[in-house]
């Protein structure tokens, strides 16, 4: 009874785990995609660098 | 002068509402902090409601305002040191690391808000006039609504500044100060919102997200009257759920004066009650929705029947469902929420929704009732937002509180895992993310280029004086302004619209002003008869010799008979009505 439910209870940490690492790529992805579309459509990049510039 | 801005501070951002609560919790039954939050809170809709009821009726004038607030004041206190005496529950306040990131923040929005003079994508243009014209007028001047658009609005937020005016004079640092001091209520909030819900560590977490939200840095350091509202109808929702927790019917009493005050501050704010009865039906606590309106709609509703009366439109200037985004139209929704661009550069969540935001709504145990009501509180924002409001950033912000805890849900269980790689990931995406963010607050939003220069170049991030910045972000709208106060102040301006609107003294604008454009001999005495002297025209295209949107008979004629031009400069002129 103890053996099963320590296997189960590693079976669930190891899943967990599991999709903890699936979690943070989809958060990677996210993320790139989050600055890729800024960077994409944001004129007011151009505007920001600019400034930053002194342009 | 000290004295008077000191007491006009203390007592419109603390006293009554410390008072009040002293009558209301018992020593030790509140946190100190909620004690804190409750002073601030209060203080404000005491005074600002007692504000709108001089101004609908007797008028504010100094001596007036001094009596009452005097009086309440003495009352108050034979009430405490009859009942209760004074004390305060000791907050105890504890540096963590995690705290420097919303404290830097907080800092720059004061900074801000409070350096930096209007600028053209400051809502101050807007909302300041209304405040002035108050202060002007000692009462809100109602004959006048129909023709001033910024005067229409609910006052809640402007009679709390015209306050501070008929105190020390008219100083628009008084209306400026407001956004950043609701932005650091809101993070207690938040704080005390998520503690409640979930943990401290979560709540510690929850600030530091909700600080990172690039729409709500915006609104911590320009004067719009979304945030403001956004926190105090949440502190009514705050409170509603402590009562359903705590028991009592005074918390639902208090929700209820909340609720109806942030209503008066901006219509968006009924929201909230659809959120207060929706709790408190599912918590089959019928009586108590009965004692919360009681107690909202007395509140709010001399300001809806007033506009009902004058607008035949309750919640005028507002259009419900004439600019509502369409849900079948995800992309401009989802572009507000994510990019926002009403106020200076795209954004609005920014990052931090598509990851931890994400992370958190899949972690999301819809078996726990806290996680539960966090997404019932979601949905529904989210469908009134939808359907009442429009595509733009800052109509989401009451999402973002509860958003920063599903951030915090998000972070959390990936910064507990078990695998370094995620932990060391999830630091990572967090310090992309605080970068972000903190690039935004530390250029902030008043740096922009003014409407009519373009481009003012990025000087120094040191407060500019005064008169530098002006010049720089008007120009010959600076040299203009000031060339009329030269000028008998009692003549009034026909202007086209400007960004400097809030400087102008009592102005009419060309779509309100009683022009005839069938006769311009009629439209010349109809200005005369109503005080104006002098036709302002600020733009750069009509002044490049295009065509100009707002043409009227009255801007055909500037070069006619009827007017005798006495200022030019670049794209600014003044003509005087002979």
């Amino acid at each position: 009874m103890a053996r099963t439910l320590r296997r189960s209870s590693k079976k669930t940490t190891l899943q967990r785990t599991e999709s903890d690492k699936l979690l943070a790529l989809l958060a990677i992805v996210m993320l790139a995609a989050y600055f890729s579309i800024l960077i994409l459509s944001w004129s007011g990049l151009q505007i920001l660098i600019k400034r930053i510039l002194g342009l | 002068m000290v004295l008077s801005t000191i007491f006009s501070l203390v007592f419109a951002y603390f006293l009554p509402g410390y008072l009040s609560s002293l009558l209301l919790f018992k020593k030790g039954e509140i946190t100190g902090l909620f004690r804190l939050l409750f002073s601030f809170s209060f203080s404000i809709a005491i005074t600002s409601s007692m504000m709108l009821a001089l101004g609908q009726t007797i008028g504010f004038s100094p001596p007036v305002l001094l009596n009452v607030s005097l009086l309440i004041l003495l009352l108050l206190i034979v009430a405490v040191v009859k009942k209760t005496g004074f004390f305060f529950e000791a907050i105890k306040p504890k540096f963590k690391l995690i705290y420097l990131i919303p404290i830097i923040i907080v800092l720059l929005s004061f900074y801000h808000a409070l350096a930096f003079p209007e600028s053209s994508w400051d809502a101050l243009y807007y909302h300041g006039p209304a405040g002035k014209a108050f202060y002007e007028a000692n009462s809100i001047p109602f004959e006048k609504l129909i023709y001033n658009s910024q005067l229409q609005l609910p006052a809640g937020a402007h009679v709390f500044y015209t306050w501070f005016y008929e105190f020390n004079g008219f100083n628009d640092a008084f209306a400026r100060l407001m956004s950043p001091m609701f932005f650091l209520a809101s993070l207690v909030l938040v704080y005390l919102f998520a503690n409640r819900l979930f943990d401290k560590k979560i709540a510690e977490y929850s600030v530091l997200f909700f600080s990172l939200v690039p729409i709500v840095i915006a609104n911590s350091m320009v004067m719009y009257t979304d945030l403001i509202a956004v926190f105090l109808g949440l502190f009514s929702v705050y409170l509603a759920y402590l009562g359903v927790k705590e028991g009592g019917m005074k918390y639902f009493a208090l929700a209820g004066i909340m609720g109806g005050f942030a209503t008066l501050v901006k219509t968006p704010a009924f929201l909230f009650p659809l959120i207060i009865v929706a709790l408190l039906l599912y918590e089959k606590k019928f009586k108590e929705i009965l004692v919360y309106l009681c107690f909202f709609i007395p509140m709010t509703a001399l300001w809806y029947l007033r506009s009902l009366l004058l607008f035949s439109n309750p919640f005028y200037p507002f259009n419900i469902g004439k600019t509502a985004v369409s849900p079948l139209d995800p992309i401009t929704f989802i572009k507000a929420l994510l990019f926002d661009s009403k106020i200076t550069y795209s954004y609005g969540a920014g990052p931090l929704l598509l990851t931890f935001g994400l992370i958190g709504f899949l972690s999301l145990k819809l078996r726990q009732k806290a996680n539960r009501m966090l997404l019932a509180y979601l949905a529904i924002s989210f469908l009134v937002v939808l359907a009442l409001y429009r595509a733009d950033g800052r109509a989401y912000i009451p999402l973002y509180p509860a958003l920063a805890i599903v951030c915090a849900l998000g972070y959390s269980r990936l910064k507990d895992s078990l695998s370094r790689h995620v932990r060391i990931i999830s630091a990572a995406v967090l310090t992309i993310i605080i970068l972000f963010s903190l690039a935004f607050a530390v250029i902030g939003f008043k740096m922009q280029e003014s409407y009519y220069d373009t481009p003012v170049k990025l000087v120094a991030p040191l407060p500019m004086g005064y008169e530098q910045a002006m010049t720089l972000r008007f120009g010959a709208v600076w040299d203009l302004w000031k060339f009329l106060q030269t000028t008998d102040p009692s003549d009034k301006i026909l202007s086209t619209d400007t960004r400097m609107y809030y400087y102008w003294r009592f102005t009419y604008g060309f779509d309100t002003a009683p022009i005839d454009n069938a006769s311009l001999a009629n439209s010349i005495d109809n200005l005369k008869a109503a005080g104006v002297k002098y036709v302002v025209v600020v733009n750069r295209v009509y002044h490049e010799g295009q065509e100009y949107a707002g043409d009227n008979i009255i801007l055909e004629n500037l070069n006619g008979t009827y007017f005798e031009k006495v200022f030019e400069k670049d794209y600014a002129s003044a003509y005087r009505i002979r």
